[in-house]
């Protein structure tokens, strides 16, 4: 090789050398930061198929594209120590394959606490475990104040909750709902102390008292009171088997009782007495009010969401088919059951020590004639 | 034969040439400094991003700083009742000056009702309001001692903190104490704060704590997403005190006010001009954005003026911002924004990434036709 070649040579691997050394600069760099122009959003990472199918109408619900979010997958980790535990007493209920509700293990013979409301005479039940195994299971007792079901599996050694009954977790404590997985479904805080939430049945009708009793004066369109047959002149003498005599007493009657129970009205229509039937409805499917409208933004909330002698209000995003399972603190303390999505900004759940009161009566079947009557009245709440 | 190897010796040699020069002219751009290192504005995801939590020790320590602060945040809570209006506030002085939405007061010169978390009533007056960012204020006009919350600066406020939200969601309920929410800063703009703090109804005009507890935004309004949740940050308020505390009303969004609520940025009324005064769009094929070349910046493509209504307008860009990419194409150079830009059919929406005050943004405009 002439001379002049060597000297090409030996430039062109200089070259070669620094070109390497650019490439691997950069490299670098993108190790360090994927993309200099640092995009705000980024899809969440979903790792497996099971988090894909349960977090998938969340992740829709909340656009938890934000990797900066409260619900993201590097949060969530976080909690992996707070839900080891509690995550192996969870259980997805599932109807027909869909999930419905979460569980929680109560009693290692494959007793489980859910939300009544969505489980009890629904379908065929399921439970899957953390291990992912599926086993069938029964309605054994159903207490609807608190909206709580008793399912039966047949299993055996299953690892069931340790309740913390002492405390109610403060307001501002950090809160995880646990999942089948590593990571608890979603994380939040405690926003008020345990209060009670009024029911609150509406027939859709306003009343002016009159010398003969409560007359209604107006009817709303598509209400309860609607489809009942309620007419506007109507002179309510009985509701079910208590009389009526004011206008004060049909209202606070009718509040104390659910949306979806059914009410016998016994009306006053000119000369006759009539019997109608109604099925309540909800306040908020009456009034187009802005703020009742705001609350339904940002997802599904459950049916049963009122009624309840006391819950702990918390701001974690559920949606109503992850009802159902235990709440822990960042103990890892089991300190209740969700059991409803309420609000845009609140789910509630029951307090541990309103819970385990109940169980024992629940497994034994005492409640068991409650579920006939539950039966009956989801059938004809779902017609 | 011979003649053919001295041809070939030549092509090869000229090759040679050439590709040493290409070398040695990367060489050399190897040496000068990479642009990110240059620029000091910009930040690594690091910086940028307050850290995530990693363990539950981490967690403990959130946790703890939420309980110590949530007597002193409830108390500087407030229900505010304006004529019909209900929403929240929050004291921040002694002499009762409260922060709220603009919507929430309505009118300068009303009179107000403040409902504390301790059970007393106070009466008060609205002040001014900057109806374009939905800040209010209002005095309490009674005499007595107010809790009070600090105010603390959105401007450090960083994307990924731990934020709180208090307020009445739902309007003032007799007995329930401000409804306590916890989440983090999603993204942080001069104009607003986005937090996974959900916020419903009531909430309105309360506050936005730091993890210091300090006032960092007023809540404002919300979208369809749980994470869509909007708070007025705090600079503004503390940049226009004293309009608001005189009760002056702007922002309302037609083109003199917006000139003069420019004013804030120091710009002086020719350089004002030269932004109100945009030639319309050219005219020819391809798809149109409708921003203006400051010829003064070299080597970025720097935006000196917006055309009204044009899509650079409706999507939020802004005098003095950077282009920096096009649908993740880099731009850099007016000459490069402009081919990016044709590239494209009108009625395109393209994304942009842009720096503003040494933050990046992501905006979406859809094209018009030239």
């Amino acid at each position: 090789m002439s001379s002049p070649n060597r000297y090409y040579y030996a430039l062109g691997m200089i070259a070669l050398g620094a070109i390497c050394g650019w490439g691997f600069d950069l490299y670098q760099r993108n190790q360090v930061d994927s993309n200099p122009l640092q995009f705000v959003r980024r899809p969440v990472s979903v790792q497996t198929r099971d988090d894909a199918e349960l977090l998938g109408r969340l992740l829709d619900q909340i656009d938890n594209s934000w990797e900066v979010g409260k619900n993201h997958m590097l949060v969530r980790s976080a909690f992996r120590d707070v839900v080891a535990d509690a995550r192996k007493s969870t259980v997805r209920v599932l109807i027909n394959g869909h999930q419905v509700a979460m569980g929680t293990i109560v009693d290692p013979d494959g007793y489980v606490l859910t939300k009544a409301s969505e489980v009890v005479a629904k379908g065929d039940i399921t439970c899957q475990l953390y291990s992912r195994g599926r086993k069938s299971a029964r309605v054994v007792g159903v207490l609807p104040q608190h909206d709580l079901a008793m399912l039966k599996m047949q299993a055996r050694n299953l690892q069931p909750v340790h309740w913390y009954t002492q405390a109610v977790p403060e307001v501002g404590s950090l809160l995880a709902t646990p999942n089948l997985n590593y990571e608890p479904l979603a994380v939040g805080v405690v926003s008020l102390a345990p209060q009670e939430i009024a029911n609150n049945g509406v027939l859709g009708i306003r009343v002016r008292n009159q010398d003969r009793g409560p007359m209604i004066t107006d009817v709303v369109d598509e209400s309860a009171a609607d489809k009942a047959g309620i007419a506007e002149g109507d002179i309510v003498l009985r509701i079910d088997d208590r009389p009526i005599n004011t206008s004060d007493e049909l209202v606070s009657l009718i509040n104390q009782r659910l949306p979806g129970e059914e009410v016998e009205l016994f009306v006053r229509r000119q000369d006759e007495e009539l019997s109608l039937v109604a099925t309540l409805g909800r306040r908020a499917d009456l009034d187009q009010e802005n703020s009742n409208f705001q609350s339904f933004l940002g997802g599904e909330l459950s049916f049963r969401r009122t009624g309840f002698q006391s819950v702990l209000q918390h701001d974690t995003f559920l949606l109503p088919e992850h009802c159902g399972g235990p709440l822990v603190d960042l103990e890892g303390r089991v300190v209740g059951i969700n059991i409803a999505r309420a609000e845009r900004i609140a789910s509630y759940a029951l307090p541990a020590s309103a819970i385990v009161p109940w169980i024992d009566g629940l497994k034994t079947g005492e409640y068991e004639s409650l579920v006939v009557r539950q039966q009956r009245h989801s059938k004809t709440t779902r017609e | 034969m011979q003649l053919v190897a001295v041809v070939h010796k030549r092509v090869a040699r000229r090759a040679l040439i050439r590709l040493t020069t290409c070398c040695v002219l990367l060489v050399l751009a190897c040496c000068l400094p990479h642009p990110a290192q240059a620029d000091p504005t910009t930040t690594s995801r690091a910086e940028r991003h307050s850290p995530t939590p990693a363990s539950r020790d981490e967690l403990l320590e959130i946790q703890r700083k939420i309980q110590t602060l949530r007597g002193k945040i409830m108390s500087a809570t407030v229900a505010v009742q304006v004529g019909r209006a209900n929403g929240s506030g929050v004291i921040i002085d002694d002499e009762g000056h409260v922060l709220t939405a603009a919507h929430v007061a309505g009118q300068p010169g009303r009179m107000a009702i403040i409902y504390l978390s301790d059970g007393r009533e106070a009466r008060g007056v609205t002040l001014g309001m900057n109806q374009e960012l939905d800040a209010g204020m209002i005095r309490i006009s009674d005499p007595g001692a107010w809790p009070h919350a600090p105010l603390g600066s959105s401007a450090t406020v960083r994307e990924g903190e731990f934020c709180l939200a208090t307020g009445h969601p739902g309007g003032y309920d007799v007995g329930r104490p401000p409804v306590l929410r916890w989440g983090r800063v999603l993204k942080n703009e001069p104009s607003a704060l986005l937090t996974d703090c959900t916020l419903v109804g009531g909430d309105s005009g309360g506050p936005l704590f730091n993890l210091d507890g300090k006032v960092i935004g007023i809540h404002s309004r919300i979208g369809k997403n749980l994470t869509i949740n909007v708070h007025v940050p705090i600079d503004p308020f503390r940049s226009s005190w004293d309009r608001l505390a005189q009760g002056e009303i702007w922002g309302l969004l037609d083109s003199e006010e917006k000139s003069e609520s420019a004013s804030a940025d120091g710009a002086s009324p020719r350089e004002r001009r030269a932004r109100q005064t945009v030639p319309p769009p050219p005219q020819g094929g391809g798809a149109w954005l409708g921003v203006v070349e400051d010829r003064t910046a070299q080597d970025v493509a720097r935006v000196q003026s917006v055309a009204p209504g044009s899509p650079a307008d409706l999507a939020g860009l802004q005098p003095g911002d950077i282009i920096l990419s096009v649908d993740e194409t880099a731009i850099g150079s007016f000459a490069e924004l402009q081919s990016a830009i044709r590239r494209n059919r009108p009625g395109a929406i393209v994304t942009i990434h842009a720096r503003r005050d040494q933050q990046v943004y992501e905006l979406r405009a859809r094209l018009k036709p030239r």
